[in-house]
């Protein structure tokens, strides 16, 4: 036999077992496995025998008491599972808190530990430390500590209730915090809006609604002037604001601002006075000289004021007359002038009343001067034309001459000082002729084309039989300056009288007719200008307001106007 | 627990209410407060401070925080109301300590030591004082969680909540505070054996 031969045969034999092997492990017997392989049943049966012994074996059942071991068996391992898996889950601060726990619910700390021996030398210490801290926190105190607790009760009810008042008061403290701010922003808004109205009015023109607000502000920095020497020096800036706003006025359509130019032209011929009154009281010599040149730059601007502006009329003539005057013969004595506000217009194109003063002086021994006196119209103060000196009289009657036929020029012998009288009167009676007027006088009886002149232009024509109208318009106001002057007591007379040479021009004047109004309203006689009869309306009514006035001059000696004169006649 | 029997557990509906009128400014609302709480507050304090003057006048200064905060305090369960009571009177013991730069136990001064139960050795006692005083030295959150659950009688959810912390930081804390405690008391052991001498005598 070769050996693949005894290889084959091997391996016969060991699939035969194994498939005798299967059938025993199904159960069937050994006989009848051993009986179905009759050729190699010798072979198979020893081994066959001890496998059929072994499987009898594996399946012997087991006595009973190792069967109930198994439950117990089966606890035992959980037990031990759980032991085994719970000892790295619970930490030692675990351990320690779950022995605290039950430690002061009242287990034994002998127990605890017990129930722990593998952390029990680890908890023993620190459980006798709680078991003292425990007792620590138990043990009673003194009694005299807890005594105290219903003194501590009503001392904190004390406190309590001062609490919830000052809460309450914290209450009303809070509106309080809320109006003083109030307060302050009213007091913010309030220095704001006086910083604003301050600064805007600084450049306001007369006629503006600040202007009354930018005079105050300068008399009361001149109130408030320690010296004279300030005084006088606040005078001349306040004299060149004035003549800033002369500029200003005249830039821009002059005529129709006559009136405020004329009133602020007075302001400033207050203000120069008063500047060299103040010099004149100053100790510093040199204060005179001073003002004295500011007073000729304030000439001159004047001056070329009035060539620029010559329609504008007398008014700033004068004040360059006077201004000139001052610069150059300041005055010895001392006047007594007060400011006057510009007056404001009201809706109408009136001026609203406002007081001028009257200027007066204290005449000397060596220079009589006419008398001052603040004399007050209707509770107006007025601001009237002060005769300063007899020695000025020549001049003044020169001026009067040159204005003889201006009802404005002929009453004042002397420098005048800003008329700006009885403001409502004059106001509509100054604009009104000379807007109708002018057309019916001019053309008829004088030659002079120009209906549009001015009835100061009108008055430079030779003192003829009249076109009566315009003069006594022209200048309504001046019988109101006047009567300051023969109210004052002082005034002495036989200075004043001697106006009346000047007046002499004014009698000739006859104006007396022309105060009639009723002519003035009658263009039917004149035939060129059939222009506008509404307009020779207006003149009629003016008269009427001119009558006003010369109720009051009636006593005036020195009746310096036109209009005063016929009516005292 | 005496902590438990000298704070009056009353339905916690009444706390509510109590709560309520006191954050409205209602006097009596504090007066109530004061009267249930305040023995334990007192408790507390002198039993850390071991000064009587210093633990009343410590008391009235809890209740007056307690006056000027309660608007501020979220009511979440009586225990919470507890765990801030508590926290303010450890808060002020901690400033009063620090303003006296550590609480000097005048063991021989006028220490007036209570031993009701009359068993306990005075040596015991002495260790008590000595542990309590030794609370001072352990941080902030330490002394706040060992006040909490001895003191308050708060688990450790509740002081959880309290100090705004997890439950297993409050056992980590709790275990430090123990273990820095023991440690402490093991480190004085002359002025302790001292103690246990003369109590022995």
């Amino acid at each position: 036999m070769t050996q693949r031969e005894e290889q084959s045969v091997d391996e016969f034999m060991i699939d035969l077992f194994d498939e005798a092997f299967t059938r025993l492990q199904a159960g069937e017997s050994l006989e009848v496995v051993l009986a179905s392989y009759p050729t190699h049943a010798a072979a198979l049966a020893s081994q066959l025998t001890i496998t059929a012994r072994l499987f009898e074996t594996i399946h012997q059942p087991l006595p009973e008491a190792f069967e109930s071991w198994v439950a117990v068996g089966r606890s035992m391992f959980a037990a031990a599972v759980a032991h085994e898996l719970q000892q790295p889950i619970l930490s030692f601060d675990t351990i320690l808190d779950n022995a605290i726990t039950r430690m002061r619910s009242g287990v034994p700390v002998a127990t605890i530990l017990a129930d722990q021996p593998d952390y029990a030398e680890q908890l023993r210490p620190l459980l006798e430390t709680v078991g003292s801290l425990q007792q620590a926190v138990d043990q009673p105190v003194p009694r005299s500590v807890e005594t105290w607790l219903p003194r501590g009760r009503r001392a904190f009810a004390t406190v309590v209730a001062r609490e919830m008042r000052r809460m309450t008061n914290a209450a009303g403290m809070f509106r309080r915090f809320f109006s003083l701010p109030r307060m302050a922003a009213g007091l913010l808004a309030g220095a704001l809006v006086f910083s604003t109205v301050d600064g805007v009015s600084a450049q306001s023109l007369p006629g503006e609604p600040l202007y009354s607000w930018k005079q105050t502000r300068e008399e009361l920095s001149i109130s408030l002037a320690s010296s004279p020497e300030q005084r006088s020096q606040l005078h001349i800036e306040y004299i060149h604001r004035r003549l800033d706003e002369i500029e200003r006025l005249a830039a821009n359509n002059p005529e129709s601002k006559q009136i405020l130019i004329d009133q602020t032209v007075a302001n400033l011929l207050a203000h120069a006075r008063l500047a060299t009154d103040e010099a004149s009281r100053a100790s510093d010599t040199g204060l005179t000289s001073s003002v004295s040149n500011e007073l000729g730059e304030a000439t001159k601007r004047l001056n070329q004021a009035v060539l620029l502006n010559p329609q504008l009329g007398t008014e700033l003539e004068n004040a360059r007359t006077v201004v000139g005057n001052l610069a150059t013969n300041p005055p010895t004595s001392v006047s007594i002038v007060t400011l006057t506000h510009v007056a404001q217009p009201n809706a109408t194109g009136s001026p609203v009343p406002s007081p001028t003063a009257t200027s007066t002086s204290t005449p000397t021994s060596e220079n009589p001067l006419s008398t001052p006196t603040n004399t007050i119209l209707g509770g107006q103060e007025l601001l009237p034309t002060a005769t300063r000196s007899q020695d000025r009289q020549p001049n003044a009657t020169a001026t009067a001459t040159t204005f003889v036929a201006t009802p404005i020029a002929t009453p004042t012998p002397t420098s005048v000082f800003s008329p700006l009288p009885g403001a409502a009167t004059a106001t509509p009676i100054r604009q009104s002729p000379t807007d109708t007027r002018l057309p019916t006088a001019t053309p008829t009886r004088t030659a002079t084309p120009p209906p549009t002149a001015t009835p100061i232009r009108v008055t430079e024509q030779p003192s003829e039989p009249l076109p009566p109208t315009p003069f006594p318009t022209q200048r309504p106001p001046r019988p109101t300056a006047t009567p300051t002057i023969t109210n004052t007591p002082t005034s002495t007379p036989t200075e004043t009288n001697t106006p009346t040479e000047t007046n002499t021009p004014i009698a000739t004047a006859t104006p007396t007719e022309t105060n009639i109004p009723t002519d003035t309203p009658t263009p039917t006689d004149v035939p060129v200008p059939t222009a506008t009869p509404t307009d020779t309306q207006v003149p009629t009514a003016t008269p009427t307001d001119i009558a006003v006035p010369t109720d009051v001059p009636t006593d005036i000696p020195t009746s310096t106007t036109v209009v005063a004169i016929p009516n005292g006649a | 627990m005496l902590i438990a029997n000298t704070i009056t557990s009353e339905p916690e509906s009444d706390l509510v209410r109590l709560i309520s009128k006191a954050q409205r400014g209602d006097p009596v609302a504090f007066d109530d407060l004061y009267e249930r709480y305040a023995q334990g507050i007192l408790r507390y304090l002198y039993l850390r401070t071991r000064e009587a003057e210093s633990a009343q006048d410590l008391t009235q200064e809890v209740f007056i925080r307690v006056l000027k905060n309660i608007k501020k305090f979220e009511y979440r369960g009586e225990k919470s109301f507890l765990g801030w009571l508590y926290t303010i009177a450890g808060n002020v013991l901690i400033g009063h300590v620090r303003r006296k730069h550590g609480i000097q136990t005048p063991l021989d001064q006028n220490l007036e030591v209570v031993d009701p139960r009359g068993q306990e050795s005075f040596a015991s006692t002495i260790e008590r004082i000595y542990l309590l005083n030794a609370m001072s030295q352990l941080t902030d959150d330490q002394q706040q969680v060992l006040t909490l659950k001895f003191f308050g009688d708060l688990t450790n959810q509740e002081i959880a909540t309290v100090i705004g912390r997890t439950e297993g930081a409050v056992k980590a804390l709790q275990h430090r505070a123990i273990l820095s405690l023991q440690q402490i008391i093991e480190q004085e052991p002359t002025t302790h054996g001292d103690a246990q001498r003369t109590a022995n005598a």
